[in-house]
């Protein structure tokens, strides 16, 4: 009886785990977050440094350099998230592109097509107005709206975390307007550190598997 | 009582118990993406797809885009034998419980 009872249980287990494997998707894995929000956090600090003080990275960090540096995050970041895919990939025995990765690129997209033509304008001729601010408005935004866009499949973290980009997005003309500091001229690039930076360290931090789950990762689905 | 012998031996088997769950998990599979998400091999996965569509459990759909493309989903007998498989397991975990 107990022996048909611990079968039952097993087949329910591996039957629940099949589900969530085929319904959940987490795009942004802890340790990707990680590396991206200590990247992020470095090279905020690194622009702010060489702006205020007499530190310098080696180059002057004008508006276009400012998007090159955010782009350089972005590259290492992304190479990460490939590099730790491809390790799990390797250490569960599935595919590198597995089907729920390619239902996840295609919700994301269409959100990237916009922050791709704001970034070749502002490299092309948006640096000349000093547009850094609308740019880093559009990025969390349209990053935020992508990782939303996941919320199908996706854990409950990784939809939280994009609400917390988009509503960012949404307040960072508001408040940059209504508070003038001495360092307003840093807003942007504060806004990237706190976003992509503290952000990023938080949901690391929230999602890391062993260290325990802050809130519970339920599908939307579900 | 409630045994072993009560569930559906079509799904019991435990390669079409992965096919029949991750149907039941999203409306539709290409026939690609079933096999690279269960690591089977084209025959063994066609043959259990093949003992599904005859018990009715699993539809077909073909179609030629650039490639012909052939994906699967569960019928409603499906997904009733599958929801019936389910209720049978869990009924044999809450009589042990007692």
């Amino acid at each position: 009886m107990n022996d048909e009872r611990s079968k039952a249980e097993e087949h329910l287990r591996v039957i629940r785990s099949l589900m969530e494997r085929a319904t959940i998707y987490r795009a942004i894995s802890a340790p990707t977050a990680l590396v991206a929000g200590l990247l992020s956090i470095f090279a905020a600090v690194a622009i702010f440094l060489n702006n205020e003080t007499g530190f310098n990275v080696g180059f002057q960090i004008t508006s276009r350099e400012f998007a090159f540096v955010w782009l350089a995050v972005l590259l290492i970041s992304l190479m990460a998230n490939a590099f730790f895919i491809r390790h799990e990939a390797l250490r569960t025995g599935r595919p590198f592109i597995s089907p729920a990765m390619k239902l996840a690129l295609r919700a994301i997209a269409p959100c990237l097509l916009i922050p791709l033509s704001v970034t070749v304008w502002f490299l092309q001729t948006g640096y000349l107005g000093n547009q850094e601010l609308f740019l880093v408005a559009v990025w969390t935004g349209f990053y935020g709206l992508a990782l939303l866009s996941t919320n199908l499949f996706a854990p409950r973290s990784l939809a939280l975390l994009g609400w917390a980009f988009l509503l960012t997005s949404v307040a960072i003309p508001v408040l940059d307007r209504a508070i003038e500091t001495d360092f307003s001229a840093d807003t942007p690039d504060l806004a990237m550190g706190v976003t992509f930076g503290l952000y990023h360290l938080i949901y690391a931090a929230c999602t890391w598997s062993g260290t325990g789950v802050l809130f519970s990762e339920k599908s939307a689905a579900e | 009582m409630l045994n072993f012998d009560k569930l559906d031996k079509a799904i019991h088997e435990k390669g079409r118990l992965a096919i029949m769950t991750l149907l039941a998990a999203r409306p539709s599979w290409p026939f690609q993406d079933l096999k690279a998400e269960l690591g089977m091999s084209d025959g063994n996965l066609i043959t259990h797809l093949r003992t599904l569509h005859k018990l009715g459990f699993v539809a077909v759909t073909k179609e030629v885009r650039v490639r012909p493309h052939t994906s699967y989903s569960l019928t409603a007998k499906g997904r009733v034998a599958f929801k019936d498989y389910l209720d049978v397991l869990d009924q044999i975990v809450r009589t042990g419980k007692k």
